[in-house]
């Protein structure tokens, strides 16, 4: 039957619905943003003399940073990363606690260390006042 | 119309559908605004950009002219370096009567005794010799009451005089200047000028938490600005703000604790000693080096004083929170209500 309709110039049932497809994609995309929102997915650790390395969120890991002061240790844990131990004098990258969501940073000035959330879009905190 | 003639009609149709979902596709990746961050350290902190904009050229060109901006101010304004007109006021010899100056460091100055008046000397940059006083290292002595004494004779904003339009100085004997309170919020404001002129989209300057916006980050209708909690870890709460400046002045910063007691480096020009009651001053308004004056000059005021101040001042809003050990209150201006989320 399928195929007598065919020949009479009617869509068959998979055309129409080939086509309804394409016309709610088209639609889709014009309505949605591209890319998603929420936590990183990586973290980027700079540090004095082009230091630079880059961790998942997903793993749990630490990794010890070389500054002017001494060694920065830098901690992913159950996804979020904190700065653990750190030679500078106030501790103020310490108590600025630990981050996940993309964008975000911590900084220690005396050890030049920057550990920074990259990836999975926009942060949920754009920036943050101390 | 015959039957294969139909066919052929809607298999070009499917195949103009699938083309136009490509164009849609490729338009809309190409126009999606990219990110770009970049970090320096600058004036004695980590100096962060974000900037949005579909052409990542642009970007990146704009963030180096506002960091060259940033940089050339650190260079003027810091109290040592070979380039520093501020070493070059507090070095002049005693025979000098006038000192001219870089026009960026005069214009810091010109906005520093405005401001000054405005809050009746809370704020005042010729605090620079009880800056000089206190150390906070941990163990360290507190100053004495004679060298604290000796110190306040020193200060007071009234001792400097500007040449509106040649911009000489003029400086009492002794008095010497600390930009420290006001030159990273200007060096802020320059970084968003070069931005603007470029044409960036959105942008936040960081640098160490004093902050400006520029335009709306993508698919938003505000920029979430979080305030570092003055005790612990994590947040104290979220601002949500379209566009502006915000600076933070905290007891947290710089501190030492001696019997007891949190020393911390908001010093209150009046008395020569720290300023005492209020954890943290957090100030939103339209420029950043304001921001940045009236955190510290707030926090001096006291929570009442300068919540007042706030309220009867056009264009400054506050979250000021008071205490010593553990938050008593938060006090929120006007202006914010229904804008600060605190945090759980």
């Amino acid at each position: 039957m399928a195929r007598l309709e065919t020949e009479r110039g009617i869509m068959t049932p998979a055309d129409r619905l080939l086509l309804l497809f394409m016309v709610a994609a088209a639609l889709v995309m014009l309505v949605l943003p591209l890319g998603g929102k929420g936590r990183g997915g990586s973290v980027v650790v700079e540090g004095a003399g082009g230091f630079r390395e880059t961790m998942s969120l997903m793993e749990d890991a630490e990794l010890v940073v070389p500054g002017p002061k001494g060694e920065t240790i830098v901690v992913v844990e159950a996804g979020w990363v904190r700065i653990d131990s750190s030679p500078c004098r106030y501790h103020i990258c310490m108590g600025m606690g630990r981050i996940c969501a993309s964008g975000r940073s911590i900084v220690c000035v005396p050890n030049q260390v920057v550990v920074t959330v990259e990836g999975g879009g926009r942060a949920t905190i754009d920036a943050v006042t101390r | 119309m015959n039957a294969s003639r139909t066919r052929t009609v809607w298999q070009i149709a499917a195949v103009v559908l699938i083309v136009l979902l490509m164009v849609i596709f490729v338009v809309r990746k190409g126009n999606e605004p990219k990110r770009l961050t970049e970090h320096k350290l600058l004036m004695g902190t980590i100096v962060k950009i974000t900037a949005f904009d579909p052409d990542e050229e642009i970007l990146r060109g704009a963030i180096d002219k506002a960091f060259v901006a940033i940089a050339h101010l650190d260079s003027v304004a810091t109290r040592s370096g070979p380039n520093s007109a501020v070493t070059r006021i507090n070095s002049r010899s005693p025979s000098e009567e006038q000192v001219y100056i870089d026009l960026d460091v005069s214009t810091i100055i010109s906005r520093s005794q405005a401001i000054s008046r405005m809050t009746g000397g809370a704020f005042d940059v010729t605090v620079a010799p009880l800056v000089d006083l206190w150390t906070f290292d941990e163990g360290a002595d507190l100053p004495s009451d004679v060298e604290i004494r000796e110190a306040l004779s020193r200060v007071g904003y009234e001792q400097i005089g500007l040449h509106p339009t040649s911009g000489a100085l003029t400086l009492a004997t002794d008095v010497h200047i600390d930009l420290n309170g006001i030159a990273k919020g200007r060096a802020v404001d320059r970084a968003y000028r070069m931005l603007r002129t470029a044409g960036v989209d959105a942008a936040v300057i960081d640098a160490g938490g004093d902050l400006r916006m520029l335009g709306l980050p993508p698919e938003s209708e505000s920029w979430r600005i979080g305030l570092k909690h003055p005790r612990q870890d994590g947040l104290l709460g979220v601002l949500s703000l379209r566009d502006g400046s915000v600076a933070t002045s905290g007891d947290y910063q710089r501190f030492m604790v001696k019997d007891g007691v949190r020393y911390h480096h908001i010093l209150d020009p009046s008395t020569g000693f720290p300023a005492v009651g209020i954890m943290s001053v957090t100030i939103v308004t339209k420029r950043c080096e304001d921001a940045d004056a009236l955190a510290t000059a707030v926090f001096v005021m006291g929570a009442r004083r300068g919540m007042r101040f706030v309220e009867r001042t056009d264009g400054v809003e506050a979250v000021i929170v008071t205490g010593s050990e553990e938050i008593e209150e938060i006090l929120i201006s006007s202006g914010l209500e229904g804008r600060f989320e605190r945090s759980e």
